[in-house]
């Protein structure tokens, strides 16, 4: 077989699933090699390889849909969001970086410092968009798109109930900024752990855990943040609560309450010096982190029963 | 003068889903794609190589045909032909269609009664 057409079905089945490739491959071989006939000139070839399209869209076609990141119908909502968490995570992250040279001052020039909080402004910007774009891409590539929801009487009808089903967009808003945040947050303490401190004049800062064995954990506290923020834009997306979407939330509240109560109770993260320093009896500090355990159970049931009182609304009025 | 690229969209749009029932119509004995393609261009409907090949795959995929590979010529072909659903759903289209064209041809002349 000619060279040439062995390049073009290469390059147009690069553009293909692994599982199609080969089928594809064989397919194209046979119905190009009839369509040169037999000792074909090189002209001939060209003609019939022009003929078929560019290897791109002749892929496309056989792929039967078009391939996005982030889909037509989902981007004017990516836009937004990216935006939003930008104009307030970004001007944030300049904060905490001036607000960690207040509090532990760097021996560095005055010019340094603005130029490190540029630096920390742009690395927010990084963060924000790799984040926001790897959400929108993963719920993009689940098909959950803004119109997927079956239209019917009973949708028809749902139009005029009251507010208690809608989901409001201003508190998804607010989630996802709150979640930015603390992604930003969670970033900023895999490299400054330290400033999660105990502060005094007459001490030095004493750190709250243990830097090294802490960070793990901060990546995956990164995971469950992240998954709060999928289930925000799924919210922001469907703007509606129904019996899928409660699931897809409470449960991540659970992983998320879960997740906290196993960090907290990890009693070598925490640092002894601090114990040392409260006058802290380990059994005392104990009893106090598992209460706030508690509290976080209670946060998260909480959660959970508003969102079931939502989701669940019509059927108890 | 009208936009020929608009114009030709139209067209396209028109002959969209139509292709498709002329392809079907060839396939109730097994036809390779060229041999299809060149049995289509004698009935003067044209259709792009880059269009036929996929779309057969995607029916096969969607289970209206069925294929083989013959082996015993010089060199391997895949065959395709309808499926027993296949057979089903182009009748049923081929009866749509019809009706269709009964109907846009009434409107049609309505349009122009002298015509």
């Amino acid at each position: 077989m000619d060279d040439l057409i062995k390049r073009y079905i290469a390059e147009t089945i690069h553009h293909l699933s692994v599982k199609e490739r080969a089928d594809v491959q064989q397919e194209l071989e046979a119905n190009i090699l009839d369509m040169v006939g037999e000792s074909p000139d090189e002209e001939t070839i060209e003609e019939t390889l022009l003929a078929l399209g560019s290897p791109a869209s002749l892929a496309s076609q056989y792929r039967g849909r078009p391939r996005h990141l982030i889909g037509p119908d989902t981007f004017p909502l990516y836009w937004k969001v990216l935006c939003l968490v930008l104009l307030i995570a970004v001007p944030l992250a300049a904060l905490f970086s001036i607000i960690g040279f207040i509090i532990s001052p760097p021996a560095i020039a005055l010019v340094e410092m603005v130029a490190r909080t540029f630096a920390a402004a742009g690395s927010a910007v990084v963060l924000v968009f790799f984040w926001v774009t790897i959400a929108f891409a993963l719920i993009d590539a689940q098909q959950i798109s803004v119109g997927a929801e079956v239209w019917d009487r009973a949708a028809l009808r749902a139009l005029q109930e009251k507010a208690g089903k809608t989901i409001k967009a201003n508190s998804v808003i607010g989630d996802l900024v709150g979640l930015a945040i603390g992604m930003l947050a969670l970033t900023f303490l895999m490299t400054n752990s330290d400033l999660l401190a105990l502060y005094s004049k007459e001490h030095a800062p004493i750190p709250l855990f243990i830097a090294v064995r802490l960070r793990p954990y901060l990546i995956a506290a990164m995971v469950v943040v992240f998954l709060s923020f999928l289930v925000a834009i799924i919210k922001l997306i469907r703007r509606r609560w129904s019996a899928s979407i409660l699931v897809i939330s409470s449960s991540v509240t659970i992983i998320t309450t879960a997740f906290w109560v196993f960090f907290l109770t990890r009693w070598n993260l925490y640092n002894p010096d601090l114990f040392a320093f409260l006058t802290l009896t380990q059994p005392r500090w104990q009893h106090i982190i598992r209460s706030l355990c508690g509290f976080c159970i209670l946060m998260g049931a909480i959660t959970i029963g508003t969102e079931c009182y939502h989701a669940l609304w019509k059927e108890r009025v | 003068m009208y936009d020929d690229q608009i114009l030709s969209n139209f067209i396209t749009e028109l002959n969209r889903g139509t292709l498709t029932l002329c392809v079907l119509s060839q396939l109730r004995t097994p036809q390779y794609g060229y041999a299809l393609l060149q049995t289509l261009a004698e009935q003067q409907i044209v259709l792009e190589a880059n269009t036929l090949y996929p779309m057969l795959r995607r029916l096969e995929s969607q289970g209206v045909l069925k294929s083989s590979w013959d082996t015993t010529e010089s060199r391997p072909r895949k065959f395709y032909q309808l499926s027993e659903d296949g057979v089903m759903v182009y009748e049923r289209l081929k009866r749509h269609w019809l009706e269709q064209h009964t109907h846009i041809q009434t409107l049609l002349k309505e349009e122009h009664p002298h015509g």
